[in-house]
Parts: C-alpha cells; structure tokens; sequence
C-alpha cells in the first residue's frame, strides 16, 4: 500500500480530538484484555458462593457476579469478545473483498453472485447467526463462522461498488495495454484503489461484531459458558440486575465503550481515505 | 517495409436499437518507423480503431471484429493481431505494441510512484529483477525529459503536472522498445506549449528507435507536421487515404477539402481577404444507427449528385498511393475497384 509516511497519516486522523480519545480507549481496551492473566491475578471462572454479588470493593474492583466471580477479572478476560470481532472482520472482509472484486470486475459473474449476496441479505443479521449457530453449535469457531457469513454479503455490496467504478478508470485499460494480466490488475492495480472502503468496513464490522455475538451470547446460543465474554455475563446476570446492577452495568459498559470507540475510529479512518473530505481536514 | 498492414477491418457493437458499424471496411499501412496518422471528428472510429487493434475493447459490449491486421514483430514473423490467442497478444502488449493515451491525469494508477509503475512493465516482459527494473526506469525517465528524475521516479501521479504524466505515459510504452507505438489523441488534453514539447520528444524518440507510430487526432495541424501518410474517417470509413504532403496541398474527398477550408489560417495564406465568418461544414455527422442510404457524406456535402444516395461510393486508387471514397474521384486502378 502506497499510503504517505505513518506519523503523516497519525497526525491528520488524530486531529480530530474524539478520534485520537477513540484509539486512547481501545489501545486501554486491547492492553487489558492482552494482560487479564497478570494484572488480576485471577481466574475468572474461580466461584466464591460466600461472597456473590457483592458490589465494588477494594478486593474485588468492580464486584462479584451471583456464583462470586470477580467481575473485573472476567470482563477482563472477555477479550475473547475482541478476538472473536477480529476474526469476524478479517473473514468478512477477505470473502467480501473477493466476491465484490469478482462480481464488480467480470460482468457474467456480476448477477448470479449478488444474487446469492441478495438472498443472504435478506435474512435479519441476527436471525441468520441464530440459525447458523443452532444448526453448526455453539463454538467460539462456530460463531465466528456464523458472523463471518452474515457480514460478508455486506462487504461484497460496498466493494462490488468500488470496484464497478474503478474498473472503468483509464489506469486499469492501460495496465492491460502494457499487458498485464487479468488476475494481476485485480490484485495489484485495483485492490489497492479499493482499500478505503475496505478498510472502514472493517471497522464497522469489527464493532457490530461485538454487538453481535454479545446479543447471540444473551439469547443462548453464543459462545459456551465456560469462556467469559461480555454478552454471556450480561445474559447470565440478567435475572439479578434488581439487586445488584454492577453485574449487568459494567460488561454492558464495556461493550458499549468499546463499539463506541470502534465506530469512531472507523469514521475518522473514512474520513481521512475520502478526498472529498481530505481537504477540509 | 510495412510494420502494420490493416485490411479491411470492421468493428460492430450489438446495442439494443440494432447494429453500430463504429468502423466499417478500413485499411491502411504503417510502415517500418514512419508514422501513420487517422484523422477524424469525435466518433469517426478513431480510437475503436486502436482499441481493436490492441484488442483491448470493453468486454461488456457484444463486439463483432471483421478483417485482418498482420503485424510485423522485430524477429520479422508477420501474426494477425485479430485472431491471435489472448496470451500471446498479451505478451505483444507493452512490449512490441504501446499505447498511450488521451487523458494523462488518470491513466496512472494513482496509488503506485512513476518509478514502480515503469518499472512494472520491465520486470514483466523483460523479467528484470526488481534493481535493474528501478535502473532501467530511471534511465527511461531520464530519456523522456523529465528533469531530476532521481527524484521523480518515487513521486504519485498526482504530484506531477499534466504534461509530465505524459512524459511518464511515454516513457512507460517506451520501456520495451516498442516496435509500433499506437497514440490516441496523446496531447488533446496538454496546452500548446506542452503539446509542442511532447510532440518534439516522439519524433526523437522515433529517430532513435525506428519505431513506427499510429498517430490518432482531430488536429491538422499536428498530422501535417508528424505523420508521414494520413487517412481521414469519416463515420466508421475511411474517405480518404494519402501521403501528407499531397494530401494537404490538393485534397481529394469533398469532407478532406471541408476540414481544410476550415482552418482559420489557410483562408489567409491563399491571399484571400480574411473571412469574417470561418467555414464550417453544414449539417452534423448522421446517427450510426441510422446512416444514409449512400455516401456516408453526401447529406453535408456540397458536390452531391443523386448517385450519391444511391450507394457507398468505393475507395478509388488514384494513383501515387492516393484514396479516395468519392463518386468524382476518378479510379485509376480500375482492377482493384470493388462492384
């Protein structure tokens, strides 16, 4: 990628103060979910029945959950949530980036694969990760591939578009007229053109992702218990959030916190790769 | 010797209001580094002469190619350009047959440097590694002008002007010593001064490499200073087809002799008293989906009888390599006329 020097690029994204608070909270969050083991000191799985659902202490930071979980140490340890986000990115973005590329470039392709796209689209998010999760079971891999499956159709329509528009630029004709070929233009000579939208789906998808397999975890069909992420300990603690609303408060804050920060990073990314926007930064 | 010999050659596109004859029935010759020049207004078939010679037209569209194109490669092994297998056109493209193009400002891809973009090039025909790539596109850079080339070779596109992108567009089909250079319309969108220096550049670089040149334009001015023999269109055909020289000094077809009359200087220069209004030639090109029953020409021409809307004249030979595809040109080479 031809992108100008790293700290230019910093510099203009940052300037945006909410953009530079933005990436501050999730380097926060990526730092304490890579260091949960050390720096608790915990298992988030230990249960304590003598001390469930006690509120803030010094002993335990952010309270206990009602088996006596330390709360702190299990949001801390939901990074799993993040990694599962990750993962759903990259697989969306590879297997929508491909078929967009495919679709966009080769015209006889172009209606049956967005047709096949179409029909994916047409199932609610959420409804199609539920079936997908039931039918293949409930896995950390398994939810990843069931979100990867409902956010690829998305990529596929953005980068369809880009590159129906890039095709038809002047450099890509005179690419073949050097006699470069096909596979090669799609590669080196338009991917790189297409990175933008690439790049801010990504991150939108990284933050639904979150969103998504906190709420597939609430309705039951998430990740198994045993690996802590947010959306299992707001689904499980539900029933005592009249008592003790720590319990819900705090993972859904890190959920919330995080898809925030993810969705303004992600604006200030789009913002910085438009140049119609470029120049008023 | 003739490096490109293009007979009969016919480009149709199936639109959905029927058949567009873009180019119908041309021939013409390139010959061993002198330059061939097609003149003709927006929409003649110009440039989907070039594109059908690079094989490089939309695939979107339902193309039908007629005729031949038998170019002379530098081993002197003579291939059709038309029915060639993709593979091996794509191995003449670049490297035995450049382009260059219209528009400067986006035919580099903005997200790779000059330098890398040449350099692309070499390492694909030429399979240099990826030093002797960068070496030889400075020296390519160097060749065409550009001035502190060291430098140039790692900036984007867009930090170039115009005419410099030109330079580049030049110095990227020149990477492989092309043997035929195919330029359409390659200083429409300079200024003046830039189009002279541009111009300038490729008759260098043609003295230097032999190299034959297909020049595509609208502009008289440019054909009568650079190409060697012209041939003009005229809705998809060629109307008339001649060494430059005669071609200007006693032009043939009615249309030739209206594009003439229409340059402000020539009025000038024949001693006549300036005109206040300049020529034009009346009417507007027919729609190709619809076109005259006869002579392509005869609805703005002045010298039409009414054998003109009964038949396309055919191209005439007369005499000195001269053609022409008018009723009053008298075919000298009565053998060779069509029925």
């Amino acid at each position: 990628m031809a992108l100008p020097p790293v700290p230019l690029v910093l510099r203009k994204l940052f300037r945006r103060r909410i953009v530079l608070a933005a990436a501050i909270a999730l380097t926060l969050v990526v730092l304490v979910s890579l260091l949960a083991g050390p720096l608790s000191g915990l298992d988030p799985n230990e249960t304590a029945v003598s001390q469930r659902l006690h509120g803030p202490s010094v002993e335990h930071l952010l309270g206990t959950d009602e088996l006596g979980r330390d709360l702190f140490a299990r949001i801390a340890f939901g990074g799993h949530s993040l990694s599962i986000a990750l993962l759903t990115a990259l697989g969306s973005v590879a297997g929508g980036t491909l078929l967009g590329l495919v679709a966009g470039y080769f015209r006889r392709l172009d209606a049956p694969v967005m047709r096949v796209v179409d029909a994916m689209m047409s199932f609610p998010d959420i409804l199609l990760a539920i079936a997908l999760v039931g039918i293949l079971g409930p896995t950390m891999l398994n939810v990843v591939l069931a979100l990867v499956l409902v956010y690829t159709p998305r990529v596929a329509r953005v980068v369809r578009a880009s590159t129906l528009v890039v095709r038809e630029l002047l450099f890509v004709e005179a690419a073949r007229a050097v006699g470069v070929s096909t596979p090669r233009i799609l590669v080196r000579h338009m991917l790189p053109n297409l990175m933008s939208p690439i790049l801010v789906q990504a991150s939108f998808i990284f933050a639904y992702a979150i969103l998504a397999e906190a709420a597939l975890s609430f309705l039951g069909v998430g990740v198994p218990p045993e690996i802590p992420t947010w959306g299992t300990m707001v689904a499980g603690s539900q029933q005592y959030a009249h008592q003790a609303l720590w319990i819900v408060l705090f993972p859904g804050l890190a959920i919330v916190f995080t898809a925030l920060s993810l969705q303004l990073l992600g604006d200030g990314i789009r913002d910085l790769l438009d140049p119609r926007l470029r120049k008023s930064m | 010797m003739n490096r490109l010999e293009v007979r009969h050659l016919s480009t149709s596109f199936d639109t959905d209001d029927g058949p567009v004859h873009a180019v119908a029935d041309v021939s013409f010759t390139i010959r061993a580094g002198r330059t061939t020049a097609i003149v003709g207004e927006s929409g003649s078939g110009k440039s989907v002469t070039s594109l059908t010679l690079m094989r490089l037209l939309p695939r979107t569209t339902r193309t039908q190619v007629r005729g031949q194109a038998l170019f002379v490669d530098r081993a002197g092994r003579a291939v059709d350009l038309l029915t060639l297998p993709e593979p091996r056109m794509r191995a003449l493209r670049g490297n035995e047959v450049a382009m260059i193009f219209q528009e400067p400002m986006t035919s580099l891809n903005p997200v790779f440097t000059v330098g890398e973009q040449i350099a692309e090039s070499l390492r694909l025909h030429k399979r240099l590694d990826r030093a002797a790539a960068r070496a030889q596109a400075l020296s390519l850079l160097e060749l065409v002008e550009i001035p502190a080339a060291r430098q140039r070779q790692d900036e984007y596109p867009h930090q170039l002007s115009g005419g410099m992108r030109q330079r580049v567009m030049i110095a990227l089909a020149m990477a492989c010593d092309p043997t035929l250079l195919i330029a359409d319309e390659p200083t429409t969108a300079l200024d003046v001064t830039i189009q002279a220096q541009i111009l300038a550049l490729m008759r260098r670089l043609q003295a230097e490499t032999g190299m034959s040149i297909l020049f595509i334009t609208h502009n008289l001015g440019v054909v009568a200073h650079h190409a060697d023999d012209v041939a003009v269109m005229y809705a998809g055909r060629i109307v008339e087809g001649a060494p430059v020289r005669p071609l200007f000094a006693a032009p043939l077809h009615p249309y030739t002799q209206g594009l003439l009359a229409c340059l402000p200087g020539r009025a000038k220069s024949a001693g006549q008293p300036r005109p206040r209004r300049l020529f034009a030639i009346r009417g507007q090109v027919s729609s190709p989906l619809a076109p005259p029953p006869g002579c392509a020409f005869e609805p703005r021409c002045d010298q039409a009888q009414a054998r003109c809307t009964r038949a396309m004249p055919a191209l005439a030979t007369s005499g000195d390599g001269r053609q022409a595809r008018c009723v009053h040109v008298p075919d000298t080479a009565s053998s060779t006329r069509a029925a």
